[in-house]
């Protein structure tokens, strides 16, 4: 009974439904136009989404309150007229009218008058009405029905639902002309100053000075001569829009304060995927053993980057490179490496490397298509590293500057595996050289002349299958029984066909005559 | 056609057609409700007269008898009005008269008459009809 009493007005925007739900309304975007108007500068997501969280709880509070004055609270001592409109609290806060009043008719309850009352959804009830005897309804204090010091505030219904009511509204303004997204800030289109196309030829030429870039707008905007009356804030936002869309620059800061590039001057391997790392996938049905998957998973290659993943971040990560990359002057974006790196979402984004042992810096730049890391080709031809070396990044105390290391050691002659050409394919063979880096031994491959295999590689392109088949041999000879270790496959197929794990792994399953020995090793079948 | 059975799931309530059709009167089974002393006081009233209850909670009229009035007003918190040694149909109807007859079903019925549900539908979910007690199937 008390459960019934205790009732307070139901609100639909203190429910986490209300906003999981949310699709914004005509009337929502008008107020979001305002809303920007009004402050006359860009404003962001999260800025928006907390206005209009506040704009949906004030329009509930006045129609609560409209729908309250029209309305009385039901209570049985008090005498209504026909057409007087009620709320029953105990009815889930119901409305209706009354549409007839009677004499009561109880001998033991004295005098009172039953009135009719139809309820909004049509359903027709009685009640007691001048009913003076005791009773629950008519102890209760309507003020207690408002009470609000329960209620979560904006900032709080923002703080539990900011993302979907966020995410409702970028939906919504993606939509509509008359705003314009300007990295995580929005703006109104009628409210841009004007820049025009010696505006962008004098933005070019300020970056081309600097080298290409980034500077951020602010620092391109002293030498452009908006008009002064124009706010700041919306000369910034202006040119932002018109950088955005004029293809010669990029943007590629790593927060939301814009900062541009002059596209011409990037690297060309930034624009466009080096030639090494343009890989080959297995067409077919992708049939795994466990421990293979297991292994894909464990190689963790950016070519199998899953974006839908949650990913931890950490301080450091260990990485080994891959012929492919050792090539392309690069490393995979992996898994790994993007738990130390920041979360870039644009195309291509630079940030400092600094070499842990002589302290020298590099810019180095993230690509995210193709998911890797470019501008690291001097630096591991000054450290004579092999594919398979290991190598460590770790975060620095400085805002996007990372530690990048090797795992040095004592220079000596190892008998090591080393791949060449011989009559047109792939050759293996074991043989001295001096390594100065620890290396996975299962994945290294020491390459004398990477140009020949460049040679072999633009030669005749192969597939995932027919480099599997060239390089399966190849490393079986390389011992007494002819076994050879998915890792090792993986890193030799890499030397001739840039292949995924799991494409390598799906090919090696695929041709039947190759046994698995265990351990995920293999071996050539009698079949 | 096969037809659907009540299970310990089922929603039962009085169904008063049942009376009619039958040709029986619920108001003698509910006077029979009421304690001696009860029923001296209701002496030379009729007792189909139908007078106005409200409700104590939500204020709402409805028409009853005054022998029902009677058993929600004085009876709702008597430990007596059920109990163990009523007949098990006695004791559900005596819980319908009690809330306005709300369908509950058997699981709901023996929480409230300390009977098992088994037991409950075992009685009221045959072909026999006790007290009007019908199952409501959809």
């Amino acid at each position: 009974m008390e459960r019934v009493l205790n009732r307070v007005i139901h609100r639909p925007t203190q429910t986490s439904d209300y906003w999981s739900a949310l699709t914004l309304t005509a009337d929502d975007v008008d107020f979001l136009y305002g809303f920007i108007l009004e402050a006359g500068r860009p404003q962001r997501t999260s800025d928006l989404a907390l206005a209009l969280i506040r704009h949906r709880v004030d329009r509930e509070n006045a129609e609560l309150r409209r729908k309250w004055a029209d309305n009385n609270v039901y209570q049985p001592k008090k005498r209504y007229a026909v057409g007087e409109r009620l709320i029953f609290p105990a009815l889930k806060f119901a409305s209706g009218q009354v549409i007839g009043v009677r004499p009561g008719n109880n001998p033991e309850l004295g005098e009172f008058e039953v009135i009719a009352v139809q309820f909004d959804d049509g359903r027709r009830r009685e009640f007691a009405a001048a009913y003076l005897r005791p009773h629950r309804l008519n102890d209760q204090d309507v003020a207690t029905l408002f009470d609000e010091t329960h209620l979560r505030s904006p900032e709080e219904l923002y703080e539990a639902h900011g993302q979907p009511v966020k995410a409702a509204l970028e939906a919504a303004l993606e939509r509509n002309d008359d705003f314009i997204r300007i990295g995580d800030e929005w703006f109104l289109r009628a409210m841009m100053a004007e820049v025009n196309i010696g505006h962008l030829n004098l933005a070019e030429a300020v970056l081309d000075m600097a080298n290409g870039g980034p500077l951020t707008t602010d620092v391109i905007l002293r030498d452009l001569g908006l008009p002064p009356d124009v706010s700041a804030k919306v000369q910034e936002a202006s040119l932002n829009s018109a950088l955005a869309m004029d293809p010669r620059f990029d943007e590629v800061s790593l927060n939301d304060t814009p900062a541009w590039f002059l596209r011409r001057l990037e690297p060309p391997e930034v624009r466009e995927i080096p030639e090494p790392l343009r890989a080959e996938r297995w067409p077919g049905r992708m049939t795994l053993r466990p421990e293979l998957a297991a292994l894909a998973y464990e190689l963790d290659d950016e070519l199998e980057f899953d974006e839908s993943m949650p990913l931890p971040s950490a301080r450091s990560a260990t990485l080994i490179l891959t012929f492919p990359h050792r090539r392309a002057g690069t490393l995979g974006w992996s898994r790994a490496a993007a738990a130390v790196l920041p979360q870039a979402r644009k195309p291509r984004v630079p940030v400092r490397f600094k070499d842990r042992f002589t302290k020298k810096e590099m810019t180095v730049w993230l690509v995210r298509e193709g998911r890797y890391i470019w501008g690291l080709a001097d630096w591991f031809k000054a450290n004579d590293l092999p594919a398979g070396a290991y190598i460590e990044l770790t975060r620095s105390d400085a805002e996007n500057v990372f530690w990048i290391d090797y795992r040095r050691r004592r220079p000596k002659r190892e008998w090591v595996r080393v791949a060449s050409v011989r009559d047109g394919r792939l050759h293996l063979e074991t043989a001295q050289r001096a390594v100065a880096c620890e290396v996975d031994e299962l994945m290294s491959v020491f390459v004398d002349d990477p140009r020949m295999l460049d040679a072999l590689r633009a030669e005749r392109r192969r597939d995932v299958m027919q480099a599997m088949r060239e390089a399966f041999p190849e490393i079986a000879k390389l011992s007494p029984q002819g076994n050879v270790h998915a890792r090792t496959l993986y890193a030799v197929v890499n030397t001739i066909t840039r292949s995924a794990p799991s494409d390598v792994f799906a090919a090696l399953m695929a041709v039947g005559t190759y046994v698995p020995v265990g351990d995920n090793y293999w071996h050539l079948g009698e079949r | 056609m096969k037809l659907l059975r009540p299970t310990e799931n089922t929603p039962f309530h009085i169904d008063y057609t049942w009376f009619e059709k039958n040709g029986q009167d619920v108001n003698v089974l509910i006077y029979k409700c009421l304690t001696p002393e009860q029923q001296e006081r209701l002496a030379g009233s009729p007792t189909d007269e139908a007078i106005d209850f409200v409700d104590e909670v939500t204020g709402e009229v409805r028409r009853v008898t005054r022998a029902m009035q009677m058993i929600r007003t004085e009876r709702a918190n008597d430990p007596t009005f059920i109990n163990p040694r009523l007949p098990l149909a006695e004791s559900v109807f005596r819980v319908f008269l009690l809330n306005d007859n709300q369908p509950l079903t058997p699981v709901e019925l023996a929480a409230r008459i300390g009977r098992k549900p088994s037991e409950i539908l075992a009685q009221l979910g045959g072909r026999a009809v006790y007290n009007g007690i019908r199952p409501i199937m959809n």
